[in-house]
C-alpha cells in the first residue's frame, strides 16, 4: 500500500496534514499516535470512507479514490465507530455480509461457522447483535473484516475492550493472515502490542508522520512507549497540580 | 440458497430485511408493554389496510363521477406524501437505508439503489400501502384496454412514494451532521410529518367543497396527477393518462438521481462534526452562563440548567418538543373544525394541545435515558434528581396549551376563557408533573434522542406504541381533573361573581400545589428502590 500527501481538514482543524506511507505487502504495521492524532482519519481515507481533501492511496496499484467498488473488493476493514445490523445475528450478519460480497453461500457458511468458533462466538450466533458485549461486537466486526478473504486489513484499535484470551486468539488470526501475504495495519494506544505484533510501525502526531520504519529501526534499543513518548511529547503534571487527588481522605 | 453461487445484491437486501422485520417482531417477547404495543400497530395496520382496500375497491359503488375523480386524487396524494414523511417523522424504521451501515461494501450504485428499492417494499407499512394501491388499480379499472395504464399508474405511484422516501431521507440524513442542517433537517421532518397527521385527522371533518378545493390543488402536483391518471385511464382517456403518468415518472428519474448524489456523498463524507460546529463563545456555552446565570449553584440549579442547555441545543429535544407542539394543535383544531364558528367556551379545549406532550411528564425518566446512568453513579442528591425533569414537563406541557388557548382567544375574543386556562393550567402542570415523577420509574419507556432520521430505535419494538397508550391513559386522568375546574371557573367569572371565581382559583390552584407536594416527595422517597430495576428497563439493548 503506498499513500502520498493525504490530507483532510474539518473545518479551521486540519486532522491530517500530508501523511505519506509505504506499507510492504506481507507486513504487519502499526499506526501510532496520541488521541486526535489523526489515526482513524487516515484509515478511513485508505479505505474509502472518508473523501481526501488531498493526497492518493494505491492499493497493489488500484488507486483506492479512482475506483472505490474496486478498492473495497481487496479491503477489510475494522473501524472504530461502525453501526452494526444490531437485529441480526451474529451468524446471519457474517451471512448476509458474505452474500454482499459476492460469496457463495456454502463458502459463506462454512467460513462463518469457522470464524465463530475460532472467535469464541459459538455459542452466542443466535444471539443478536444488539445483546452483543462491547468485545464481542468488535470479535464480530473482526469476522466481517476478514470473511471474504481480503489482501490489505485495516484495523482501528482492534484489541479495545477485548479479553486477554480473545486478544490472542485474534492476534494469531492476524499472523496467520500476514503469512499468507495479506498485509494489516493496524491502529493502536498500547505500545507492547504494537511492539509485540508489528513489523513496521509510523508515529503519528498532529496529523504529520512524526517517525517511520521498521520497529526495530525506530526503537533503536528503547521501548517503543519511551521513543513514542519523546516522539510526541508528554504531558508532565507539576508540582501542586490537581493536588487536592493527593489528600488523605 | 446452497450451492447455488453467488446471490444477487437485490435479492440479498430483500432477505435482509425480510430478516430484520422478523428478527423485531421476534424481539417483542421481552418486553410486557412493547408486545402490547406490537399487538395494537398490527391490529392499526390490518384496520389500515382494510379501510385502505375497501375505500379504493368502493369508489365506483359508493361516489358520484366527481366524488371519485376528487378522492382518486386525495388517495394517491396521500400515499406519496404519508409514505415521505411519515418514516422521518416516527424516527427511522429500516436499518437497510442506513448508508453507515454499508459503506464498506464493494456495491455499485445502481446495485445500491435497486437493492434498497427492493428492500423498501418489505414490512408491514409497505404491505398495508401496497394493499391501498392495488384497491386504487382495481377500483380503477373500468376496461380491459384500461388495465395496463392503471397497474403502471399504480406501479409508478409506489416507485414515485417510495424512491422519494429514500431521497428525503437521505438528504436529512446528511443535513444532520451539522448543526445547523440537524436542525433544519427536525424542522422539515416535523413540518411535513404535522402536514400529513393534521390531514389524516381532519379529512373527517372537511366539507365536500373544502375536499374538491384540496383536490384541485393537489391534482397540479405529481402525486395528485396519478390520482387524475387512474380517473382518465378508467374513463378511456388514454393520451390524457398516459403523460400525467410521465410526469410521475420523471419526478421518480429525477428523485432517483438526487437520492443517487445525496447516497454517494454521504458514504464519504464526516460524521457528526458537532463539537467544532458550536460557537465558542465561552459565557454562552457554560451551563450557569448567559441567561441562565440567575439559577442557584446547587445540585438542583444544575439539573435545571442542564435541561435549559439541552433545550436550546440538541436537536433531537427540539424536535420532539416542536413536533409535540404541531401535532397538539392538530387535537386542538378537531373540535374547532367540528363547531365551526367562533365560540369563546372553544379556549378551553386548549389543554388538548398537550396530549402528545405528555410523554414529557408521564415518562420523565425516558427522555435522555443515558444521564440516568451517570445520576446513579454520581447520586446528587435525591430531590435534584426531580427538578430537571420536571421543570422539562413543565415547559413540554405548557408551552402548547399556552400557544392554543392564545391562537384560540385571538379568534373568538374569549380573554376571559384564555385566563380561566392561565390560572387551571399552570397549577395543574405541577400536579402533572408530581405525579409524571410518581409514575414514571413503573411506566418507563426509553425514547432515544437522535438528530438522525436513521437512528431512531423504536421501530417494530412497540415502545413508542405503549408509551402512546401510557400518554393517553394519563391525559385522560388529567383531563379528569382539569375539566371540572375549568368549567367552574369559567361559570363563576361569567356569573359576575368574582370572590367566587377567586375561591374556585384558589382552591383548585390549593389542591393541585398539593398534590404536586406530595407526589413529588413520594417520588423522591420511592427512586432509590427502584433505581436498579429503572436502569434495566432503560438499557437500549434490552429495549431495541
Amino acid at each position: 500500500m503506498v499513500v502520498r500527501g493525504l490530507t483532510k481538514s474539518f473545518g479551521d482543524k486540519v486532522a491530517v496534514a500530508g501523511i505519506s506511507l509505504d506499507v510492504p505487502r506481507g507486513s504487519f504495521y502499526g499506526l501510532v499516535g496520541p488521541n486526535g492524532a489523526g489515526k482513524s482519519t487516515t484509515i478511513k481515507m485508505c479505505t474509502a470512507l472518508l473523501r481526501p481533501d488531498a493526497g492518493d492511496v494505491w492499493i497493489d496499484g488500484q488507486n483506492v479514490w479512482a475506483d472505490t467498488h474496486e478498492a473495497k473488493r481487496r479491503l477489510g476493514v475494522l473501524p472504530d465507530d461502525l453501526p452494526l445490523f444490531e437485529r441480526l445475528t451474529g451468524d446471519e450478519f457474517l451471512t448476509f455480509l458474505g452474500m454482499f460480497r459476492g460469496l457463495d453461500p456454502d463458502v459463506v457458511a462454512s467460513r462463518t461457522a469457522e470464524l465463530l468458533d475460532v472467535l469464541d462466538l459459538t455459542e452466542a450466533a443466535r444471539v443478536l447483535v444488539a445483546d452483543y458485549s462491547t468485545g464481542m461486537r468488535k470479535k464480530i466486526s473482526l469476522a466481517a473484516a476478514v470473511l471474504h478473504g481480503p489482501r490489505v486489513l485495516f484495523l482501528d484499535e482492534p484489541f479495545e475492550s477485548v479479553d486477554p484470551v480473545s486478544a490472542r486468539t485474534i492476534q494469531d488470526l492476524l499472523r496467520t493472515f500476514c503469512s499468507g501475504g495479506g498485509t494489516v495495519v493496524l491502529s493502536s494506544h498500547v505500545m507492547d502490542t504494537v511492539e509485540r505484533l508489528c513489523d513496521h510501525v509510523a508515529i503519528v502526531s498532529a496529523g504529520r508522520v512524526v517517525v517511520h520504519g521498521s520497529v526495530d529501526d525506530v526503537r533503536g534499543g528503547r521501548r517503543l512507549e519511551d521513543v513514542f513518548i519523546d516522539a510526541v511529547g508528554g504531558v508532565h503534571l507539576g508540582a501542586g497540580s490537581i493536588g487536592w487527588l493527593a489528600q488523605d481522605r | 440458497m446452497a450451492g447455488a453461487g453467488p446471490v444477487s445484491p437485490t435479492r440479498v437486501f430483500v432477505l435482509l430485511k425480510a430478516r430484520l422485520v422478523v428478527n423485531g417482531v421476534r424481539r417483542m417477547t421481552r418486553s410486557t408493554w412493547a408486545r402490547v404495543g406490537f399487538v395494537f400497530s398490527l391490529l392499526f395496520a390490518l384496520v389500515a389496510a382494510g379501510v385502505g382496500v375497501g375505500i379504493a375497491l368502493g369508489l365506483r359503488v359508493y361516489w358520484d363521477a366527481d366524488a371519485q375523480h376528487r378522492n382518486l386524487v386525495l388517495l394517491s396524494a396521500g400515499i406519496v406524501f404519508g409514505w415521505w414523511f411519515a418514516p422521518v417523522l416516527g424516527g427511522g424504521v429500516d436499518e437497510t437505508i442506513d448508508p453507515a451501515r454499508l459503506s464498506l461494501l464493494p456495491l455499485t450504485r445502481s446495485q445500491l439503489r435497486r437493492g434498497q428499492i427492493a428492500a423498501g417494499f418489505v414490512g408491514i407499512a409497505p404491505v398495508v400501502m401496497i394493499c391501498w394501491v392495488i384497491g386504487l388499480v382495481v377500483g380503477s379499472a373500468r376496461t380491459w384496454a384500461s388495465v395496463p395504464f392503471v397497474v403502471v399508474c399504480g406501479a409508478v405511484l409506489l416507485l414515485a412514494a417510495l424512491v422519494g422516501s429514500r431521497a428525503l431521507s437521505t438528504s436529512l440524513a446528511r443535513l444532520s451532521r451539522t448543526r445547523r442542517g440537524g436542525d433544519l433537517a427536525a424542522v422539515v421532518a416535523v413540518l411535513g410529518g404535522s402536514a400529513i397527521f393534521a390531514g389524516s385527522q381532519l379529512l373527517r371533518f372537511l366539507t365536500d367543497e373544502q375536499l374538491d378545493a384540496a383536490a384541485r390543488v393537489l391534482r397540479w402536483s405529481p402525486p395528485g396527477m396519478a390520482g387524475e391518471a387512474f380517473e382518465l385511464a378508467g374513463r378511456g382517456s388514454f393520451v390524457a393518462a398516459g403523460w400525467r403518468i410521465a410526469v410521475l415518472a420523471a419526478v421518480v428519474v429525477l428523485a432517483g438521481w438526487w437520492w443517487s448524489r445525496q447516497l454517494d456523498r454521504l458514504l464519504v463524507e464526516p460524521a457528526q462534526t458537532g463539537r467544532s460546529a458550536l460557537r465558542n463563545d465561552g459565557e454562552a456555552l457554560a451551563i450557569f452562563g448567559g441567561w441562565r446565570r440567575r439559577l442557584p449553584r446547587t445540585a438542583a440549579g444544575a439539573a435545571a440548567a442542564r435541561e435549559l442547555v439541552y433545550l436550546t441545543r440538541s436537536p433531537g429535544r427540539r424536535s420532539a418538543l416542536l413536533g409535540g407542539t404541531l401535532l397538539g394543535l392538530v387535537y386542538v383544531v378537531i373540535p374547532v373544525a367540528w363547531v365551526g364558528s367562533p365560540r369563546t367556551w372553544l379556549v378551553l379545549v386548549a389543554p388538548v394541545a398537550m396530549l402528545l406532550a405528555l410523554q414529557f411528564a408521564s415518562n420523565q425518566l425516558g427522555v435522555d435515558p443515558a444521564v440516568f446512568w451517570i445520576e446513579v453513579a454520581a447520586g446528587p442528591e435525591p430531590a435534584a434528581r426531580w427538578v430537571g425533569r420536571q421543570l422539562l414537563g413543565c415547559i413540554a406541557v405548557l408551552f402548547p396549551v399556552l400557544l392554543a388557548a392564545t391562537l384560540l382567544a385571538v379568534w373568538t375574543g374569549g380573554w376571559i376563557e384564555f385566563g380561566v386556562v392561565v390560572i387551571t393550567m399552570v397549577p395543574a402542570t405541577l400536579a402533572m408533573v408530581g405525579v409524571g415523577s410518581l409514575l414514571s420509574p413503573m411506566l418507563v419507556t426509553p425514547v432515544p434522542d437522535s438528530g438522525n432520521p436513521f437512528g431512531g430505535r423504536q421501530a417494530m419494538s412497540g415502545t413508542g406504541c405503549s408509551a402512546v397508550i401510557v400518554g393517553l391513559l394519563y391525559f385522560v386522568l388529567v383531563g379528569v381533573l382539569i375539566a371540572p375546574a375549568e368549567i367552574a371557573l369559567r361559570w363563576a367569572w361569567r356569573s359576575s361573581s368574582p370572590l367566587v371565581a377567586i375561591a374556585i382559583g384558589a382552591g383548585a390552584s390549593a389542591v393541585n400545589v398539593g398534590v404536586w407536594w406530595w407526589s413529588t416527595a413520594a417520588a423522591v422517597r420511592q427512586l432509590p428502590d427502584r433505581e436498579l430495576e429503572v436502569l434495566s428497563l432503560l438499557d437500549a439493548r434490552l429495549n431495541t
